[in-house]
């Protein structure tokens, strides 16, 4: 078993992970930015230490300061979560020559599934489906241009090492490629530092399906079936479910074997998920591994029962897959919704401020997944992912309508989130319906305003508001009650105050 | 009451760069308060704590009700004098709360020169007792002073405001009735020796505190006798033996602990019945002042934008708005305060002068505190206006303001030039009390126009003598009257000189005036009564 | 007590007064009789003409935020912003078409000419006496009709400089 983990991550994965860890008696040392001093992952770890300011460069992916807070506290392994150093094959080289367990995949397996070019080539070898396209990344813009044509349009131009949808462009016809190319060079070397792209066949409305696999350092990997992740907005990902309502037995069951496949080529170890992108025909393409622990695992947790975190913990310390391919038998439905810290009516700008009240749903086949209380403050510095609300029930459409009661009961005060956006998206007949695709939130939700549904409601929010401002009336007078008669004297009501102290504007 | 339209844009260039202006004046501020705060040298702070003793702010919080708010004034005084020896002019003063009750507090700090009096500190000691008589407040004296600073005699001991004022205004202020306690914390010697003994009651403090006519050195002198400061005259011999002092404390917290039981034990005043109402927030964010006042106070703004950022709710009753339009009167609540507002817009004309005289009167006969903004050149000049009497008319408003007998305070929130300064209740029109942004100016006229007129007189005697000069020459007989006028015009020039009872800032001046009228109201406000006022 | 609240930039007007057993509440020309149950200091229960709704509601500044049955509401207090008051708030003269002088003196800048587009508040002309500079501005939006003035002119308190027309026209 591993003797302490540190926690190389934050917000909501921060504290899943802790969690898990000290479910098993694992202590845990969790890391921190300055604006994250009092955040909940550092509340519930064994220890915490400060990484410094908050631009992540200088904290969260500030290698050589989280491998001296490991040796300094003595961990010995560390667990990234995702996004920050959870891929980056660099930091896993550094924690296995520095003699620290990564809770992870190895080093090669991260940076060979990373490179999006070499690891297509080597699926090509291996006889994965991968979608039509340019074998070889070329800087040449004429090149690119000749195997546009050859590909046949539309076509979809790709960061080499890209992910979450930045550098990314269809293109319908020649006439928009060189700009389009331009725009994705410029995007990519600006998010990835670097500007190689391709291009590939464009596939109209896919759905993204992807699968859970588990493997161990002796070979033996396993499968935990699929999650479809359809719901994007801006290319990520907001709404997932399992299982997959366009796959029957035989193609599950097919895409299953392809993943596992992908994983032995790759000599994979621990969790990762192989993403695929399905067409309408039935037809499926590989399209990359995601070398971690998703942000969607939940739902896979729900209906196979297995907890995806603690496994990574054991497999990590080099204990075999517990369980076989064929004793794995996923049950009724799961559906997780993100909560953004965003303006859905506002192109899903971030928004900033202090959480001012906090009520989570709670019932039978509810799980929150968090990272946040009431009275904390939401910064601009990083993901603005607050947590993940996950259902449970026996089929699709149970399981919908937990979800929306579950969000009827989620409620947070003082910032925007996407709350009300996803009860739209969830409620939505064609959601219902199971018609999901990567198009969806653009084709049914491109000019989405919260609807004021019934005009009373608005009336009874506004009487509301009277009451608690006329209950809690502005600072000065709030002292005023308090000091007792009709009306105060500024004397006992204004506080402690000086001139020239700035206590003038509050 | 409507509110007020506020007109600004807040996103225009203009208003930023006030903005950005102001903002660094305010940044100088606290920077000039924080050192004027800071009392004496280190040096001097070590010694003072190595005799046990806190400092006078120190000894100011322990004093407070914890959480209360504490008025200071003229906390520049002497600022940029004396080499900038004596800052806060050696004296703290200002009012605080005690035991749920406003007391006006004087404190010496020893820390600065051994807490001797510069003629700022008698002036700024004058004044508090001044504030004290106008306003009803109980006074406690913090004494640690070794007395008159010896260097500058002349200046402080014998004329009328000067060091004898300070026991002449204890016996007036005991006369009406208001209590007086000195704390004796160190030296009290010499014609300080009258503070604690003037006063209702006093504490001393065993070991540090000394009262005494004559100290050792001059009784060794005149009587060859040696005698320790203690036994001459300390806590023992005046609580068991002179009955100089009459509570004995052990050191400054318990000193300052059997000061808050006296002020527990005064009577609670009651205080003059105003119509309040619940208090409100201006509806305009009060820091977009910033951005309102031009960083040229030549060019004249919309002082309603400023009362829009003061008053509850940025409601205003405004009187006579049509007419005399370069004085802005009307009413507003301040914290649920009625006051009268007079704020500039401009010169005074006959109109805008006789406006200000019969608003003025109509305070006074409602019994409602007055509040000017100053932002004044002066009164319109010229042959029209001469024969048009304005000089009786500005006379009409000034008797108005010197003879309403209620509460006025008076901020300077740009110029205060010429008779405007008058008419718009200066300092020598009895404000309760007056306060200057840190941007404000105030001097007899702009430096501009002295300077010109300096300048025309040049000109007259040498066209006498056959002789002028050149534009460059005029430019250079200028400069020096500019430069003077600059530097004499400034707030801190003047608060220095204690011409104030101190720089404020913009958002704190609500607070303060809400402060200040509540203060006010300890004394009751009398039935109106005003003069001739030639027609 | 009476506050006005904006939501997406509608501004509404509101009106709290206690009644037999709580609140007698106005929104707009809209009458509610309203009961409260505090449940905690952010949730109270309603019980408006005998519905029972539960509320969550805190505020920070000037905005309140409420959610009623899972849908959210912000509300600003209306006032910084504050430029949609009524002509009720609007002293007389400002509705005026004509621009006057504030003072005597010389008009030493003049920023419009015939047929400009103007807005409220913008500076159509500066005039300086005694050493202070005064600025003339628009007190409506629209249309510069006549100018009447030239720069260096000297002109009287309450001559007319400029004479506009409203927006419409």
């Amino acid at each position: 078993m591993l003797k302490k983990v540190l926690v190389a991550n934050r917000g909501e994965i921060a504290v899943r992970i802790i969690r898990a860890c000290r479910e098993v008696g694992i202590p845990t040392v969790a890391v921190y930015s300055d604006v994250d001093h009092s955040s909940l992952h550092v509340q519930l770890a064994n220890e915490a230490y400060s990484l410094g300011p908050p631009p992540p460069l200088e904290s969260y992916l500030n290698i050589d300061k989280i491998i001296d807070i490991a040796k300094m506290s003595g961990a010995d392994a560390i667990h990234p979560g995702y996004g920050f150093l959870a891929e980056n094959y660099h930091f896993t080289k550094r924690c296995e020559d520095e003699g620290l367990i990564f809770v992870g995949a190895t080093s090669e397996a991260i940076r060979l599934l990373g490179n999006k070019l070499e690891s297509r080539e080597t699926m090509i070898r291996a006889g994965i489906p991968v979608i039509p396209g340019m074998e070889t990344a070329v800087r040449d813009t004429a090149a690119l241009v000749q195997q546009a044509s050859r590909i046949g349009y539309p076509v979809l131009i790709k960061a080499a090492s890209g992910g979450g949808g930045k550098g990314m462009r269809a293109v319908s016809s020649q006439a928009e490629l060189e700009r389009a190319l331009e725009g994705a060079r410029r995007e990519s070397k600006s998010a990835f530092g670097d500007d190689t792209v391709y291009v590939e066949k464009f596939i109209e409305r896919p759905r993204h399906v992807e699968f859970q696999i588990l493997a161990d350092h002796s070979g033996n990997t396993v499968h935990l079936f699929e999650r479809e992740c359809s719901i994007q907005r801006r290319h990520q990902k907001i709404v997932e479910e399992t299982p997959c309502t366009a796959l029957d037995d035989q193609l599950r069951r097919k895409m299953g074997e392809v993943a596992i496949e992908v994983a032995r080529v790759a000599h994979y170890t621990n969790a990762g998920t192989v993403e695929f992108l399905l067409d309408q025909d039935g037809d499926f393409y590989f399209l990359e591994v995601n070398t971690r622990v998703q942000v969607e695992h939940p739902i896979t947790e729900m209906t196979t029962g297995i907890d995806i975190v603690k496994l990574q913990l054991a497999l990590a310390s080099g204990d075999p897959i517990p369980v076989k391919q064929q004793d794995i038998v996923p049950r009724g439905h799961s559906i997780e919704a993100r909560i953004y810290a965003e303006d859905a009516e506002n192109d899903f700008m971030p928004s900033f401020g202090t959480i001012l009240f906090l009520q989570e749903p709670a019932g039978p086949g509810i799980r929150n997944d968090t990272g946040i209380y009431a009275g904390c403050d939401v910064t601009m510095h990083y993901d603005p992912i607050l947590a993940k609300l996950i259902v449970w029930d026996e089929n699709r459409e149970m399981a919908r309508s937990r979800m929306l009661t579950a969000l009827r009961d989620y409620t947070i005060l003082g910032i925007k989130t996407t709350i009300a956006f996803l009860r739209d998206v969830i409620a939505h007949p064609e959601f219902a319906a199971g018609n999901t695709h990567t198009d969806f939130i653009p084709e049914h939700f491109a000019q989405w305003r919260e609807a004021g549904d019934e005009p009373a409601n608005l009336d009874v929010a506004l009487l509301s508001a009277a009451i608690y401002r006329h209950l809690n009336p502005p600072r000065a007078a709030g002292r005023a009650a308090a000091s007792g008669p009709a009306f105060p004297n500024p004397w006992n009501a204004t506080g402690e105050w000086e001139i020239g102290q700035g206590k003038g504007a509050d | 009451m409507y509110r007020i339209e506020s007109r600004i844009d807040t996103s225009s260039q203009e208003f930023k760069e006030n903005k950005e202006y102001y903002l660094e004046k305010i940044e100088e501020f606290r920077s000039r308060l924080e050192q004027a705060k800071a009392g004496g040298p280190p040096a001097a702070h070590e010694k003072h704590k190595s005799r046990g003793k806190l400092t006078a702010r120190e000894r100011l919080r322990l004093l407070f009700d914890p959480g209360t708010p504490f008025l200071e004034f003229s906390s520049l005084a002497a600022y940029d004098m004396y080499k900038n020896e004596a800052p806060c002019s050696g004296i703290v003063t200002g009012v605080g709360v005690v035991h749920g009750k406003e007391v006006l507090i004087v404190a010496n700090d020893a820390t600065v020169k051994g807490g001797t009096y510069f003629p700022e500190t008698i002036k700024k000691h004058v004044r508090a007792q001044e504030i004290a008589l106008e306003n009803r407040l109980p006074c406690v004296y913090l004494v640690d002073s070794g007395g008159i600073f010896l260097p500058l005699q002349a200046g402080v001991f014998p004329d009328k405001g000067h060091f004898g004022s300070i026991f002449y205004n204890q016996a007036r202020l005991s006369a009406f009735s208001i209590p007086q306690i000195s704390v004796v914390l160190g030296f009290c010697t010499a014609g300080g020796a009258y503070v604690p003994a003037m006063s209702d009651e006093t504490v001393i403090v065993k070991g540090r505190g000394t009262i005494y006519i004559g100290g050792p050195p001059l009784v060794k002198a005149a009587t060859g006798v040696d005698v320790t400061p203690e036994e001459l005259g300390g806590a023992d011999v005046h609580c068991r033996i002179s009955g100089v002092s009459d509570h004995y404390a052990l050191d400054d917290e318990h000193a300052l602990e059997i000061t808050r039981n006296i002020v527990e034990n005064l009577p609670r005043p009651t205080k003059f019945q105003l119509d309040v109402a619940p208090p409100e927030d201006p509806a305009y964010d009060p820091e977009e002042i910033y951005g309102i006042v031009p960083r040229d106070l030549r060019k004249q703004f919309d002082i309603r934008e400023v009362i829009a950022r003061l008053v509850d709710g940025s409601r205003f009753h405004e009187f006579k708005e049509l007419y005399g339009t370069t004085l802005v009167c009307g009413f507003a609540r301040i914290m649920g305060y009625p006051v009268g507002i007079l704020a500039n817009n401009g010169v005074l004309f006959s109109e805008s002068a006789l406006k200000g005289a019969h608003f003025v009167s109509m305070c006074s006969v409602r019994k409602i505190p007055l509040l000017f903004l100053q932002n004044i050149t002066g009164f319109i000049v010229g042959k029209e206006y001469e024969h048009g009497g304005i000089a009786k008319d500005g006379a009409k408003m000034v008797h108005a303001v010197a003879n309403a007998d209620v509460p006025k305070f008076t901020v300077i929130v740009g110029g205060s030039h010429g008779a405007g300064n008058y008419g718009m209740c200066g300092r020598a029109y009895g404000p309760r009390l007056m306060w200057m942004w840190p941007a404000a100016k105030i001097s007899v006229m702009g430096g501009e126009e002295a300077a010109n007129v300096l300048l025309t007189v040049k000109m007259d005697i040498l066209r006498r003598e056959g002789k002028t000069m050149t534009p460059e020459e005029q430019e250079a007989f200028k400069a020096p009257t500019l430069e003077k006028y600059e530097q004499e015009g400034s707030a801190y020039f003047a608060t220095a000189r204690l011409w104030d009872d101190g720089v404020i800032e913009p958002l704190d001046t609500r607070t303060a005036l809400a402060l200040a009228i509540s203060m006010s109201l300890n004394a009751p406000i009398p039935d109106h009564r005003f003069g001739v006022f030639r027609m | 007590m009476e506050l006005n609240l904006t939501f997406n930039n509608e501004e509404y007007r509101l009106g709290v007064e206690r009644a037999e057993d709580g609140y007698e509440v106005t929104v707009g020309d809209r009458i509610y009789q309203v009961s409260v149950r505090p449940i905690s200091s952010n949730t109270f229960s309603l019980v408006i003409h005998g519905a029972n709704r539960l509320i969550h509601i805190a505020s920070a500044g000037r905005a309140t935020y409420v959610a009623v049955d899972g849908r959210q509401f912000c509300f600003q207090e209306a006032t910084p912003g504050g430029r949609k008051h009524g002509t009720r708030d609007l002293p007389i003269d400002r509705r005026e078409l004509t621009a006057i002088a504030p003072m005597p003196g010389r008009v030493v800048k003049l920023n419009v000419t015939e047929g400009d587009r103007v807005e409220r508040g913008h500076t159509l002309a500066v005039v300086e006496a005694m050493k202070m500079e005064n600025e003339v501005r628009a007190p409506i939006d629209g249309y510069v009709d006549r100018v009447l003035v030239r720069e260096d002119d000297m002109v009287n308190v309450g001559q007319v400089m400029i004479e506009l027309k409203s927006g419409e026209d």
